[in-house]
């Protein structure tokens, strides 16, 4: 049995935006702002147009009135959207996380427990073949499992050594583990 | 006690997403009118155009306004007919075994390949809802047990409806005539 003793800090959850963070999510994320600024611009633009043309045309003025408040509201979606990923990421660097964990690695499969600070519990027992996904970053070690994720530092483990875990991980596992 | 044995399909998801709907489909609808609009008005602007000038050369930029709306009016029919919305069941069959009473609220989830428990203290639930037919009990903002009335083991639903009141107080929203 390998058993694993969790105390999560900061450097947990900075692991597990190394992890998560690709070429893919930070172009994502630029492109929702190019995108609201874009909107921004259009909508600037078409207001601008149906005063410059308050004379001319009715027809053309509400189409160009339409528009600047579509794209207005477009812009408006995309910057909250930017807005929101952003704001979540600097709650999660701000915040203290005071979270105990222990896991415990056996033949068959591994078990988690844990106690959140507002009193709710957690136990789960799951089978190897339930694991979605292992990724492995510098010295941590993230574990994704149906209704729940831990990551731990190799440091953790209390019982049983680093090279017997990824022995069981590899060996049960197989492609499903992933190196970062 | 009470307690519900509950296995989920796609008539729970039917309900929360009726219970949940209406901001959802109101924050998606209004972008989706107002580019349905602009697209309208631009094509219609083109043909005028087309039509006054004699001229063909425009025709592109026509079909193209005229696509766009299509696509957009295409996206508010699927979304005004949408039952489920966003929601989707796991990829593995599990059921819940939920009880209410004591000190927390405790649920099994047992699946094939894992089994979990969960414990939350009552001070930690978001809300409970009742509706005609469910009881829907949100742990978090976005995240919610669903009863059907049938589901329950043990206890009756006058029982858990006395239990609701008496626990959540304001936090528990009766909801009864409405037909989910």
């Amino acid at each position: 049995m390998i058993r694993i003793d969790s105390h999560r800090t900061r450097a947990h959850t900075r692991a597990e935006l190394g992890m998560m963070l690709s070429f893919k999510t930070v172009v994502l994320l630029l492109l929702m702002l190019a995108l609201s600024a874009l909107c921004f611009g259009f909508c600037v633009s078409l207001v601008y147009n149906v005063i410059r043309y308050r004379d001319s045309f009715r027809y053309a003025r509400f189409l160009y009135l339409t528009a600047g408040i579509a794209g207005f509201v477009t812009a408006v979606a995309a910057l909250v959207r930017f807005v929101l990923y952003f704001a979540a990421v600097i709650a999660l660097f701000t915040a203290k996380p005071d979270m105990q964990e222990e896991l415990f690695f056996e033949e068959e499969g591994y078990t988690a427990r844990h106690t959140a600070k507002n009193g709710v519990t957690f136990e789960g027992r799951y089978h190897y073949s339930a694991v979605k996904k292992v990724t492995t970053y510098k010295d941590f070690i993230k574990i994704e499992s149906p209704d729940h994720s831990s990551t731990f530092r190799l440091s953790d483990i209390t019982e049983g050594t680093a090279e017997e875990l990824m022995a069981v991980l590899a060996g049960k596992l197989g492609d499903r583990v992933k190196h970062k | 006690m009470v307690r519900a044995r509950v296995t989920y399909n796609d008539n729970h998801l039917k309900a929360l997403y009726s219970l949940t709907k209406r901001p959802y489909v109101i924050k998606k609808l209004i972008p989706k009118i107002l580019w349905t609009a602009v697209s309208l008005a631009a094509g219609i602007f083109f043909l005028r155009y087309a039509i006054i000038l004699h001229s063909s050369s425009g025709y592109i930029w026509i079909a193209l306004a005229f696509t766009f709306a299509a696509l957009y009016i295409r996206d508010i029919i699927k979304l005004l007919c949408d039952d489920k919305g966003t929601n989707k069941l796991p990829p593995y069959r599990y059921s819940a075994e939920i009880t209410f009473g004591g000190q927390v609220f405790e649920t099994f989830k047992n699946a094939e390949n894992f089994t979990i428990h969960m414990t939350f203290p009552y001070d930690a639930i978001n809300k409970a809802v009742e509706t005609m037919n469910y009881f829907f009990i949100f742990v978090e903002a976005k995240k919610a047990f669903i009863i059907h009335k049938s589901e329950l083991t043990e206890g009756s639903v006058p029982e858990l409806e006395h239990f609701l009141a008496s626990v959540f107080g304001k936090r528990f929203i009766d909801k009864r005539s409405v037909r989910i």
